[in-house]
């Protein structure tokens, strides 16, 4: 793979002028917010790969673990920030949701679709993750979000709902439907247009990095397929796990939940 | 002697920082017919709510049926009561969903499926056949009044709890529910209108407001 050098790196910085140039002239009052953002990607990303340099290298399974907690439960925080509902409340149901969503596909993936001899790989787990932990997190925001803003809109149906003898369960399952419909509906557009709008992310890497096309493609769709099942299974875990401290125990929505 | 259908002893009620009902008792025997009345804001529609687990008393206690309300109970306690609001709100299901969405739920499935009683009780409310396939939605203040009140008949709940029912309604169809109450035998009612003079078929007249 052709590298990019540091000289090379600050002419892309120089691409900036333009993006720069027309918020300037638009006067759209976001330079200092883009300055920032530039900052902080660099930053971070610099971090994340001497880091991952650090952690591929040493290939440990407890050290591999850990990073992946700390992606699940940074990933906690900022779907609850997101969805505008309060950390303390639904943390620990989102950060099971969140884990379970993530390592049940990504486990299958390393395990059966990739057959490597250890499920927690650096190099696999750690990107694959990374990929359906992102897409979880996106879904569930939109989600938790759908879900308790329709229960919180539709207050009255859902109290009329109660009293005709419906358990919380049964009350909620039309606002779970679709919130379920809402969180998935990206992915499944994504995935009937992928390769025709645009290349994704994942296979101009690994086309970039020197391999065969077909090869890219074929992980694009395994990677595909676990980022669906991913976010179908945090999306439902996510709400049926936050029900409990959502609603009091007479199935009254818990206002306290927004922020 | 026999228990009360709904005791409801010295309850508070604060809503919004602000006391809504204070000390406040009630009992209603087994078939009474008992209409509360009051200006609006003085706790008639937070009182039906109480006793539907919707709003929940600070202080007090309210037996149904001589079972203590409280988060366990409620679940049971629901499927006695049968509630019509002043507004009721089915989200987008139309109007024969609306009525057979009950029967769908565990805790009435020992009930019969009541579709061909349908049609009676929309006649007798003078409500056409043909709304059933409408979107409640697109119901009118009276005809969403009139629905509510027959899925709440449908249901045969021995308590039956009213807030405005009759509010959207003209005289005519205010008649017909009037009578639907008054052929009620052994159903316990508890009804909220801000108009008590016109509400015949009550066997008491509760003012809310002057306690």
């Amino acid at each position: 793979m052709h590298e990019i050098s540091t000289s090379g790196l600050l002419i892309g910085y120089l691409l900036l002028a333009i993006p720069l140039a027309i918020l300037l002239w638009a006067r759209v009052p976001m330079i200092p917010s883009v300055l920032w953002s530039v900052v902080r990607m660099t930053v971070q990303l610099l971090l994340v790969g001497f880091y991952l340099r650090f952690v591929f290298a040493l290939n440990h399974l407890a050290i591999n673990l850990a990073w992946l907690l700390i992606m699940i439960m940074v990933a906690d925080g900022a779907a609850l920030t997101g969805s505008g509902l309060r950390l303390r409340r639904m943390g620990p149901a989102l950060f099971i949701a969140v884990a379970v969503g993530t390592l049940v596909p990504v486990l299958i993936f390393t395990g059966g679709i990739l057959r490597l001899d250890s499920l927690f790989e650096a190099q696999y787990l750690i990107p694959i993750s990374g990929m359906v932990l992102g897409n979880c997190l996106r879904a569930d925001i939109i989600g938790l979000r759908a879900f308790y803003g329709a229960i919180r809109k539709n207050r009255g149906a859902c109290q009329l709902c109660l009293t005709e003898g419906a358990t919380l369960h049964e009350m909620t399952r039309p606002w779970l439907r679709d919130a379920l419909e809402a969180a998935l509906a990206p992915t499944v557009a994504t995935m009937a247009t992928i390769g025709l709008v645009s290349l994704p992310g994942m296979m101009t890497g690994v086309i970039l990095a020197g391999a065969d096309p077909m090869t890219a493609v074929i992980y694009q769709i395994a990677i595909m397929i676990a980022i669906f099942s991913g976010t179908a299974l945090t999306v439902l875990l996510a709400i049926l796990l936050s029900l409990r401290s959502s609603f009091d125990p007479y199935g009254n929505l818990d206002e306290r939940i927004f922020r | 002697m026999q228990e009360p259908a709904i005791d409801i002893s010295q309850i508070d009620v604060v809503l919004g920082g602000q006391s809504v009902l204070s000390s406040f008792s009630l009992q209603a025997e087994t078939g009474e017919k008992i209409c509360l009345y009051g200006a609006s804001g003085c706790g008639k529609s937070t009182l039906l709510r109480c006793l539907l687990g919707l709003v929940i008393p600070r202080a007090g206690a309210i037996r149904i049926q001589s079972t203590p309300l409280n988060a366990q109970s409620i679940w049971h306690l629901r499927a006695l009561m049968a509630w019509v609001p002043q507004d009721p709100d089915w989200g987008t299901l139309t109007v024969r969903d609306a009525l057979l969405r009950p029967f769908s739920f565990r805790v009435n499935q020992s009930l019969p499926m009541p579709e061909s009683q349908i049609p009676e009780w929309l006649d007798r409310l003078q409500l056409p056949e043909s709304l059933l396939n409408k979107s409640t939605q697109d119901l009118s203040g009276g005809e969403k009044q009139r629905v509510g009140m027959v899925g709440a008949l449908l249901l045969n709940r021995p308590i039956l709890l009213l807030d405005e029912v009759t509010s959207a309604l003209d005289s005519a169809n205010r008649d017909r529910v009037r009578e639907a109450l008054d052929d009620l035998q052994d159903r316990t009612v508890l009804a909220v209108s801000h108009d008590a003079d016109t509400e015949t078929w009550a066997d008491r007249r509760m003012d809310l407001g002057d306690r």
